[in-house]
């Protein structure tokens, strides 16, 4: 479903973010991506995503190579991926139900099918009674929830978390995990780049390390480190 | 596009103005001025044309010989008539024999008229000719060819056409001008107040493309915000002129009897017709111009 041949990326300031980086992510996995501050993992979502181009290697998304993409078919591809940020991204002006019913009027949906999606959406996720608030009106884990919501209401086949619960506590986060997994069961593809260690090992998923740039480790079913 | 998507970016349009009030006032207000100029000199334009063209058929040239009525012979008239074909931009010629000549004299002097009686028997006035021009524009240069032409008077309005033509060119340049010179600061408002409404939703926005808005979606509402500002900046002063026409050709056909005669007005309706569009078109395209700039210099999407 996914597949990285050779990507480098060196930014502009030359700074060596990803070094010849292969990899390949099937339909239906569940992935971390783990590594210290700096290691390359937002780089390599955002080379999914195409806010930035690699420097070198190429990309395939669905069997469709993304490396050159016009600009006017990045839209596209992104409704093909859910995206959740660390800092959530939600629109401080409109209400939960909002920001998610956003998502869907972007690709046009018909309000009929806003007015149905949506609120399943908020009950999966466990938001249903908090529609009507406003993002500063939630806790940081009911954020992420909603912008969670947001990500999945098209049901993208791909889903991409960045470091999705580095804000919230352990509970929280195990929350937010949880539902991860539940959309992941439904067939989603989750790839999510974090540093929560416990949360990693417990979870016993495929684990791809990147140092300084360099995929270290692709583990399935591993751990956070080595020693585990 | 689908109607609820086009609902979509109207609320958008309306909100980015609401939010940046101040900004969109002063694109309104620029454009509305621009098209206020537009419109006064509009309507001063159109009807010193107006008043042109009375003129021509009113009071076109009169050319008569200057000798005694009895010594001008059958063959000298035809002879003036096939010189006066010769001259360009005459568009009709009348002969105008002194029984006719007289005959338009009493009724121009309507009560007093039967003063006149008696006269045909011993007419003083000549036979005439009355030329209409094709464009009065050309009357100098008729007159300087009717000049060549010996023994003959020629008659026209030189000053009042002088002064109309002269008018209405200065009027056009006047016009021309302001209206390039407003045009350009309105699109320049219009680039700012857009600005800042893409500064203000740049959060949005961001989100928006990483949602997978495409870029016309990023780009409608903006493009909206500007045709809405556009609308109301030209209708704002179509308003305003449609009162003051409608009062000050009142009032001058009230108060100003006696120069009926040249000064006539196009009805607020004629006017309307064409100032209109004008109006609309010159306004949404300061809007959309100005939206479009700032789209491509702020909106990088
Ligand atoms: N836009 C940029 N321009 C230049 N250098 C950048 C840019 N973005 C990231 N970098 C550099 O690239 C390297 C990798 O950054 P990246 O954001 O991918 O790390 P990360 O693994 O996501 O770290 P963290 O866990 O702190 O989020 C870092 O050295 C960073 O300074
Ligand atoms: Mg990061």
């Amino acid at each position: 479903m996914i597949q990285l041949h050779n990507i480098t990326k060196i930014y502009p300031n030359n700074v060596t973010a990803l070094k010849n980086i292969s990899l390949s992510i099937e339909k239906g996995e569940f992935v971390f991506i783990i590594g210290s501050s700096g290691s390359g993992k937002s780089t390599l979502l955002k080379l999914l995503l195409k806010e930035i181009e690699p420097t070198q290697g190429e990309i395939i998304i669905n069997d469709k190579n993304i490396t050159h993409l016009k600009k006017k078919e990045i839209p596209f591809l992104r409704r093909k991926l859910g995206v959740v940020f660390q800092d959530f991204r939600l629109l401080p002006n409109k209400t939960v139900y909002e920001n998610v019913a956003f998502a869907m009027q972007i690709v046009e949906a018909t309000p009929k099918e806003i007015r149905r999606n949506v609120p399943m959406v908020l009950s999966m996720v466990g938001l249903a009674k908090k529609a009507r608030c406003y993002p500063n009106q939630l806790s940081g884990g009911e954020q992420q929830r909603t912008a969670l919501a947001r990500a999945i209401i098209n049901n993208p086949p791909i889903l991409i978390c960045d470091e999705p619960t580095g804000n919230l506590d352990p509970v929280t986060s195990w929350e937010i995990m949880k539902l991860l997994k539940d959309i992941n069961d439904r067939g989603t593809t989750v790839i999510i780049a974090t540093h929560e260690k416990d949360i990693v090992d417990k979870m016993k998923k495929r684990v791809i390390e990147i140092k300084n740039g360099t995929l270290i480790r692709d583990l399935s079913k591993g751990g956070y480190s080595d020693e585990d | 596009m689908k109607i609820r998507t086009m609902k979509y970016f109207a609320g958008q349009g309306f909100r980015g103005i609401w939010r940046n009030r101040l900004m969109s006032l002063a694109s309104i207000g620029t454009i509305a001025s621009c098209l206020m100029i537009v419109g006064i000199f509009y309507c001063i334009a159109v009807n010193v044309d107006y008043m042109l063209e009375t003129l021509e058929e009113t009071t076109g040239i009169t050319v008569f010989y200057t000798e005694e009525t009895e010594e001008i012979s059958e063959e000298k008239i035809q002879a003036l008539e096939d010189q006066l074909n010769r001259i360009d931009h005459i568009e009709k010629i009348i002969y105008i024999s002194p029984e006719e000549a007289l005959n338009k004299e009493k009724e121009e002097w309507g009560e007093y008229g039967s003063l006149l009686e008696g006269l045909e028997n011993d007419n003083p006035l000549p036979p005439s000719f009355e030329l209409t021009l094709d464009d009065i524009r050309y009357q100098k240069e008729v007159i300087s060819q009717l000049n060549q032409i010996n023994g003959i008077e020629i008659r026209y309005l030189e000053e009042e056409t002088k002064i109309l033509i002269g008018f209405n060119n200065m009027i056009r340049i006047v016009s021309l001008v302001l209206i390039v010179i407003l045009g350009f600061i309105g699109v320049m408002l219009m680039d700012n107040t857009i600005r800042l409404t893409v500064y203000i939703r740049k959060n949005e926005i961001n989100i928006m493309k990483y949602i997978g808005a495409t870029d016309w979606f990023i780009r409608w509402p903006f493009i909206i915000e500007g045709i809405i500002i556009g609308v109301i900046g030209s209708i704002l002063p179509l308003i305003v002129i449609w009162f003051s026409y409608n009062f000050i050709t009142e009032l001058i056909y009230e108060r100003n009897t006696f120069i009926q005669k040249i000064l006539v007005f196009r009805t607020t309706g004629e006017i309307f017709n064409l100032l209109t569009p004008i109006s609309l078109v010159i306004g949404i395209g300061i809007g959309v111009i100005g939206s479009a700039i700032s789209i491509r210099r702020y909106l990088k999407v």
